[in-house]
């Protein structure tokens, strides 16, 4: 519901489809509502892309959500 | 025949919802401070609101929307009705689905910002435990975010990502602890995760909001 998390896109599929790269490296599926190549860093949302993001915005935030918790 | 009438939500139930709404990573920005004037004011007339535009004007996905509006069968949607969904089972299901490919640190965090889990405040500190008795880990919230319009209540707190969003009664913390313990992954998660600093939290919350909303 209030989820956003970055996501790397490896290969566009089709018009509303790409198979993106999870931070643990493991690689899934997900449909668009952006227009996306390969090499695009997106926010998805429930299986969703979003909105594209720059490289540096995925890594600032993953590294944040790392630095929160011991 | 009985005419149909629009669901509706009692002033606590819709405050606690703006509440979510506020502090959550889709929020895009948006301002509810009159929304919220207009809630306070119910509030204090004790009036119900309509469910379908409180969910319209504060903006919610359709998604959670639909699901807010499904939560029960009832006419009017209380408080603990809004404390049940961020806090147990929907709320817990979604998240991880969402965030099953996450590495592990990064999936713990996220679950335990994320949903709502009775805190008992450490008097006069901005410390936080979340202590289920039936999962037998705790873990420690550090500088939680206190909003001097969210009614300070005894009891346990509902923190979302690191911001406390209304209180609750021991009772109702026993009910989410029970729902909470259902799921390992709460668990797991209280185990690898020991302290979680709000601040830094907020600070993802508030990075996210500059990217969602950049032009």
């Amino acid at each position: 519901m209030c989820l956003s998390i970055p996501k790397k896109v490896v290969k566009v599929l089709g018009e509303n489809i790409a198979e993106i790269k999870n931070p643990d490296n493991s690689r899934q599926k997900i449909k668009t509502i952006i227009k996306l190549k390969s090499g695009d860093f997106v926010l998805s949302q429930g299986n969703v892309a979003i909105q594209k993001i720059t490289n540096k915005e995925a890594k600032e935030l993953l590294n944040l959500l790392k630095e929160s918790g011991s | 025949m009985k005419e149909k009438t629009e669901k509706t939500i009692k002033p606590n139930a819709a405050r606690l919802l703006l509440e979510i709404k506020e502090t959550c990573l889709n929020r895009r920005g948006k301002t509810l401070g009159l929304v919220k004037e207009k809630m306070d004011e119910a509030i204090k007339s004790g009036h119900m609101l309509e469910l379908g535009q409180l969910l319209k004007h504060a903006d919610f996905d359709e998604r959670t929307a639909e699901k807010i509006r499904k939560l029960n069968q009832a006419e009017c949607l209380d408080f603990a009705d809004i404390c049940n969904l961020f806090g147990g089972e929907i709320h817990i299901k979604d998240a991880l689905e969402d965030i099953k490919d996450l590495p592990k640190d990064v999936s713990s965090l996220l679950l335990l910002s994320h949903v709502l889990l009775p805190l008992k405040i450490q008097k006069g500190t901005r410390l936080g435990h979340y202590s289920n008795p039936h999962i037998g880990s705790s873990v420690t919230f550090l500088s939680l975010s206190m909003p001097d319009d969210v009614e300070n209540k005894d009891g346990f707190a509902l923190a979302h990502y690191g911001t406390i969003v209304g209180f609750i009664s021991g009772d109702l913390a026993e009910k989410l602890c029970l729902l909470q313990a259902r799921f390992g992954e709460i668990k797991e998660a209280c185990e690898r995760v020991k302290e979680i600093d709000c601040n830094k939290v907020r600070k993802f919350v508030e990075l996210m909001d500059r990217i969602r909303n950049k032009k």
